[in-house]
């Protein structure tokens, strides 16, 4: 099974994982102990300081380093901080970045979804097929619905998606085609088997958290669950992989 | 017995005797469970290769005891080789205690007693709970506690005094204090030999086990995962990944809850 991790991080975090990797080799080292090949991953910069140093960063650290793939937070384009929609594009596809992260909350970038800029910057990602990571803790289940109907063509991955919010969850993943699950936190007892089963497969990516979680927890939960071995196999890896190749930032 | 690292990546059942300490059954009030039937848990059970599992129903830790245990002995009476029972009291309910106790008992398949304070609203050390401890004393039954980080129904404070109190009731500290108290767990362990611990929490930090194995052993550490509440399969990843010598998991899966509940042992199933 090639598991490809869509929830990873890097860099030195304001509150780290208090056992945790903290370097690039541990955080390899602990890839390889849990089974995982290769990891989507965010540096700490870019979600805890500004994307412009952090994103400088993933590109920096992850450099020669083949199982590692940068993926960048971005602003709307409200403020001169941010690019234009046009020229991130340009720079993600000279960096060799394929997926981008936003982090609207008040804890993070601070920055409403449904703004006109918000929009702008959403429909430049749905036209090139960027895929936008989102904590599902960021926003509202209201929000994320709106935003995923506003830009239908967009994969829009909740990362961090809880066990108990199965009942929020459910509808608008009933509701939208393009809102896809990192898994990492989704443990309830046949919930990817009934996932699966209501929404399709490619609904649900493998995600780990790390350096936080303990990587192998949701290797076990895909490994385990009461699904085909295909279907397996899309979760652990083969549904990033596609979104990955589709993206043409 | 195989490596556990090697069978967990190949996707099959564990095998040596696992022993899931901390369970529930049924529905949940809070939020949807697909598969939390008696059958569905057993074979769930069958797929990761846990050969019995704790419970206490859902309906007697959110709201009616009584209940809850007469969904928890039908589920015995249909399982008896794969379910322990936990028997849930409720301290508001104090001239219920030893009744509860002798019904359930009498019953069979009922191995400890099973407090959730947070749920029912009130602490673990108030004057009310005394008939609780005492019956357990009493009757030499464990009692597995919901335990919280910062609550004052169930935080450190109220699980201390008991712990203290109580030198001789074998108090397990559901959650070891989670999310955020594991400090605090490992110092009620260290202080209080009555004290167990157990590793359930959907929060699997990286590294959590084999810091509290470090610190206080894997002899009052316990294997749970809340299931059908949480899936078994990443909680027992937790255990199976730790970087901890093989017997120090052996022991957390199954061995120690086997002497705290005075189960058979070895053989497995």
């Amino acid at each position: 099974m090639n598991f490809f991790d869509v929830n990873c991080m890097i860099g030195r975090a304001a509150t780290p994982a208090r056992h945790g990797p903290r370097t690039i080799e541990g955080l390899l080292a602990a890839m390889d102990h849990a089974g995982i090949g290769r990891a989507l991953v965010c540096h700490s910069l870019s979600l805890e300081a500004h994307p412009s140093v952090g994103n400088a960063a993933a590109i920096r650290e992850t450099a020669g380093q083949g199982r590692l793939l940068p993926c960048w937070a971005v602003l709307p384009p409200t403020t001169p901080e941010a690019p234009s929609p046009a020229d991130l594009l340009r720079a993600m596809a000279e960096a060799g970045v394929r997926a981008v992260r936003i982090c609207p909350s008040a804890g993070r970038h601070q920055f409403p979804l449904n703004s006109a800029h918000a929009h702008q910057l959403l429909a430049a990602l749905e036209e090139r097929r960027v895929p936008v990571l989102l904590d599902s803790a960021e926003a509202s289940w209201e929000q994320i619905e709106a935003t995923a109907k506003a830009h239908p063509r967009l994969p829009l991955i909740l990362l961090g998606v809880g066990y108990r919010s199965i009942r929020a969850l459910y509808p608008v993943l009933e509701a939208t085609e393009n809102v896809l699950v990192e898994i990492s936190l989704y443990q309830i007892c046949g919930g990817l088997r009934e996932g699966v089963e209501r929404f399709g497969a490619r609904r649900f990516l493998f995600g780990t958290n790390l350096p936080r979680f303990e990587p192998g927890c949701a290797v076990a939960s895909v490994l385990y669950a009461d699904i085909s071995d295909e279907t397996k196999a899309l979760i652990a890896g083969g549904n990033l992989h596609a979104l990955l190749q589709e993206a043409k930032p | 017995m195989s490596d556990l690292v090697t069978t967990m990546l190949a996707g099959k059942p564990l095998d040596g005797l696992i022993v899931d300490a901390h369970g529930h059954l049924g529905p949940s009030p809070a939020f949807h469970i697909p598969d939390n039937s008696p059958a569905a848990t057993v074979a769930r059970m069958d797929r990761v290769g846990v050969a019995r599992l704790c419970i206490a129903s859902h309906t007697a830790c959110y709201a009616d005891f009584r209940a809850g245990n007469d969904e928890t002995a039908e589920a015995i009476a249909a399982f008896s080789d794969r379910f322990i029972g936990g028997i849930v009291l409720n301290a508001h309910y104090p001239d219920e205690v030893a009744s509860e106790l002798d019904r359930c008992l009498a019953r069979g398949g009922f191995r400890y007693i099973k407090l959730h304070s947070s749920l029912h609203k009130y602490r673990l050390d108030a004057e009310v709970c005394e008939p609780i401890w005492r019956e357990a004393e009493r009757r030499g039954l464990p009692v597995l506690v919901h335990s919280w980080a910062g609550s004052p129904d169930c935080g450190y404070e109220a699980c201390n005094k008991v712990a203290m109190a109580h030198p001789d009731v074998r108090l397990v500290l559901g959650h070891s204090l989670a999310p955020d108290g594991y400090d605090d767990a490992c110092r009620l362990a260290e202080a209080h030999p009555n004290v167990w611990l157990d590793t359930v929490t959907s929060l699997v930090n990286y590294g959590q086990l084999d810091w509290m194995v470090g610190r206080i052993g894997p002899e009052r550490i316990l294997y749970g995962s809340d299931m059908p509440f949480l899936d078994p399969a990443p909680q027992l990843a937790k255990v199976v990944f730790a970087r901890i010598a093989e017997g120090a998991k052996r022991r957390i899966l199954g061995e120690n809850a086997a002497r705290l509940l005075g189960l058979a042992q070895p053989g497995g199933r």
